[in-house]
């Protein structure tokens, strides 16, 4: 077991430095130049630019104003060694190091993320099982149908109508931001604060995000429930009940727990559109930003802590096979 | 496209569905309805039967139309006997045998109509439906007969599995994998033992496997996917008799087996019939298994029963052409090999819209005039042998 995990992470750092590889290349290859930008914001705003502080500020920030492959490789070769060093640079906009960048941003998105598949777990299964054991019934119809709106919405569409609904016309709950500047600021206050301020992103995460492990959820049940082991559990005399939720949910629970350790990484991503809408302070939306304006050191962090995450949490998934499926043996 | 044969035009669908529709809900209200004890409760017509299936009908309501699997199935299970039913493939052995399990998968499967008595040994309930105890607290057995037809599913559990019990023809797939063995087993004794405890239940588990020749310690802890087969067949076995019921359905239970491992587990179920004094429907395809194994034999074609009789009368005195070219097309060991193995001409068929006539007729040899009016009845050749055929019309005799 320590002797495949030992393998599985060394395949992975092998993958890991292909991952970096792409993403360097597709940033320093994509149409956005930070200095240039920079130095269009400096001129718009009065003063003159000559071209010897342009290439000053190219060489400071490492960058050329049309990098061949060459230097993109180069240029490579150095973030990579900064990596090794445990530097993962500094962002451009802000000059605060991307990992505290990162860490300092991940709070909110994590907490919604969490929440959010907490949720949608605790509502997709149960449904997902019910429409299944009571397959072309009337309640599976109206889930199916339900959930399925759910999954055609798209979150900017769906985030709005609840911000609008919630928020600005019944007054429920804040439009957008995390804290309220105008509160009292205890411990259990300030988590009051910001649940009434989560509410609705996390209320829209989860609907959206039900249908699919509904469906998911449904189909593995029905396949499950037509077995023939279920059949034999029933010839025992079993309840039906007992049938449903010891043999056949331990059945239906492989592919969903596997399917938990995948959700690792979106756990840390935030969920872009979401915040944009709701204006939160989360990863997502400080991504996107860094992404806009060509924050190479930042997109270079972001990205490979993400491909950290999927990688260990391919990992997590097969190990999880072992552990929740009795045939499947790890070598 | 209605002319087209085999399609429907979706007017058709629709009527059909609406129609499937209608029956589905009636039946699946009865199905799950509550009911008082004396409503299924009911009287054998012979009392040595332990098993008394007659004129059942099982359909599937499918969107092609009702496909009538079981159509009129009557035949018994004497005690302590073994009866054996042979047929080809979608006949309706196996949906019978389900439908006495009641088992068949809803909403589109239904049991339609027809009775099905089996002689229980069952708690005395009083009027509430509790168990009536004696004086030490201990329940008070009686012998019932109850009509499985009648039953609401929710009282099956008083039979299933306790009272009859069921090997399938797929020991590969039919041990839920993420439960080992022991556990498996131990479940049964559990369900059916009034107070049973975890150290009874294993106890019991390791009997049940030592009887069927398997040493538990090697395999009460393992997953089903590191036993063979042939150990899982065993091991079906085992839990069907854990309970010790008074009937097991074994449903091909050598089909999915190499030729020596079918052999063991035949001997394995003779055996057991004597140990366990029980009754055994056999379900197969395979005359050799039911010429070795059976009292009876009770041959089915097209969802309906074509001739009954003890196994000598079936094999050395076959009356329907089916079974008659059933015994010619099964393989012998002559050292001529310019004979062909004979078979049947024609196909079974379409079970949606079957004929009126004999549902033989286009495969049969001996076809008369006759057969293409009424579809036969039973007639009685001998006490023990029946047959449904036209060609015996008027050679009736009774006992």
């Amino acid at each position: 077991m320590l002797k495949y995990i030992l393998k599985r992470i060394g395949y992975a750092i092998l993958v890991l430095i292909g991952v970096s590889l792409i993403i360097y290349f597709l940033t320093r290859l994509m149409p956005v130049d930070y200095v240039k930008n920079k130095v269009v914001a400096m001129q718009t705003s009065g003063s003159t630019v000559d071209q010897s502080t342009v290439e000053a500020m190219y060489q400071a920030y490492g960058l050329s104003a049309d990098a061949g492959a060459k230097e993109i490789f180069l240029g490579y070769l150095s973030w990579l060694g900064d990596l090794v060093r445990f530097d993962l640079g500094e962002s451009f906009i802000d000059m605060e190091p991307v990992a505290s960048k990162i860490y300092h941003h991940m709070g909110t998105s994590f907490a919604v993320a969490l929440i959010a598949t907490i949720f949608e777990f605790m509502i997709a299964i149960p449904l997902g099982i019910t429409a299944a054991t009571h397959q072309y019934s009337l309640r599976d119809y109206v889930v199916t149908v339900l959930v399925m709106i759910g999954i055609s919405l798209p979150s900017f569409f769906f985030g709005n109508i609840l911000k609008n609904w919630l928020a600005l016309e019944l007054g429920w709950f804040p439009s957008s931001g995390l804290v309220d500047a105008t509160r009292d600021s205890g411990f259990f206050a300030q988590i009051l604060d910001y649940a009434h301020h989560l509410f609705i992103p996390v209320l829209t995460v989860v609907i959206l995000s039900i249908g699919a492990r509904m469906r998911m959820t449904r189909t593995n049940m029905l396949e499950v429930m037509n077995s023939d082991y279920i059949r034999t559990a029933r010839a025992k005399g079993l309840k039906e009940k007992v049938v449903i939720n010891k043999h056949a949910f331990r059945n239906t629970m492989i592919p969903l727990v596997t399917s938990m350790a995948g959700l690792l990484p979106s756990l840390f991503s935030g969920a872009i559109i979401t915040e944009q809408v709701f204006n939160l302070p989360g990863i997502g939306n400080v991504a996107l930003d860094a992404m806009t304006r060509g924050d190479i050191p930042f997109i270079m962090g972001y990205n490979m802590f993400l491909a950290l995450l999927s990688v260990l949490g391919i990992l997590m998934a097969d190990l999880m096979y072992g552990i929740v499926d009795p045939r499947v043996k790890l070598e | 496209m209605s002319e087209k044969k085999g399609y429907l035009t979706n007017r058709e669908i629709r009527a059909i569905a609406k129609a499937n529709a209608k029956q589905i809900k009636r039946l699946e209200a009865y199905k799950n309805r509550k009911a008082e004890e004396s409503e299924f409760l009911t009287q054998m017509k012979d009392d040595s039967n332990i098993l008394e299936i007659e004129d059942l009908h099982t359909y599937f309501f499918t969107e092609q139309g009702v496909v009538k699997a079981v159509n009129g199935v009557s035949y018994d299970v004497p005690k302590n006997k073994v009866v054996g039913v042979v047929g080809e493939s979608g006949c309706g052995k196996s949906v019978t045998s389900m439908s006495v399990m009641r088992l068949i998968q809803g909403p589109a499967g239904q049991i339609v109509e027809g009775a099905m008595r089996f002689k229980a040994y069952d708690y005395q309930r009083d009027a509430k439906g509790n168990p009536v105890c004696d004086g030490d607290g201990k329940p008070v057995m009686e012998e019932k007969i109850y009509d499985i037809a009648k039953m609401p599913i929710n009282e099956i559990h008083r039979i299933r599995g306790k009272q009859v019990a069921m090997i399938f023809q797929e020991p590969m797939t039919s041990l839920n994998p993420v439960f080992t063995i022991g556990e498996q087993l131990d479940e049964v004794t559990l369900l059916h033992v009034p107070n049973a405890t975890k150290q009874m239940a294993k106890e019991k588990s390791e009997e049940m496997l030592r009887l069927v020749g398997i040493i538990p310690e090697n395999v009460y802890s393992s997953f089903p996917h590191e036993l063979s087969g042939g150990m899982r067949q065993r091991v079906m076995i085992a839990m069907a008799l854990a309970a010790e019921p008074r009937l097991i359905i074994a449903d091909e239970p050598t089909t999915a087996l190499d030729v020596t491992i079918q052999a063991q587990i035949l001997d394995l179920l003779q055996d057991i019939k004597t140990k366990i004094d029980g009754s055994i429907l056999l379900i197969t395809h395979d005359l050799g298994v039911i010429a070795e194994m059976a009292d009876y034999v009770v041959v089915m074609y097209a969802g309906k029963v074509i001739e009954k009789g003890t196994v000598l009368e079936i094999f050395q005195d076959p009356k329907h052409p089916y079974t008659i070219g059933l015994q010619k097309s099964k393989p012998t060991m002559t050292l001529d090999d310019s004979t062909e193995l004979y078979n049947i001409p024609g196909n079974v068929p379409n079970p949606v819209n079957m004929p009126q006539h004999c549902y033989f007729k286009e495969r049969c040899a001996k076809c008369t005039a006759k057969c293409s009016g009424q579809y036969p009845g039973m007639v009685q050749v001998s006490p023990t042998h029946f047959v449904a055929c036209h060609l015996y019309d008027g050679e009736e005799k009774h006992g």
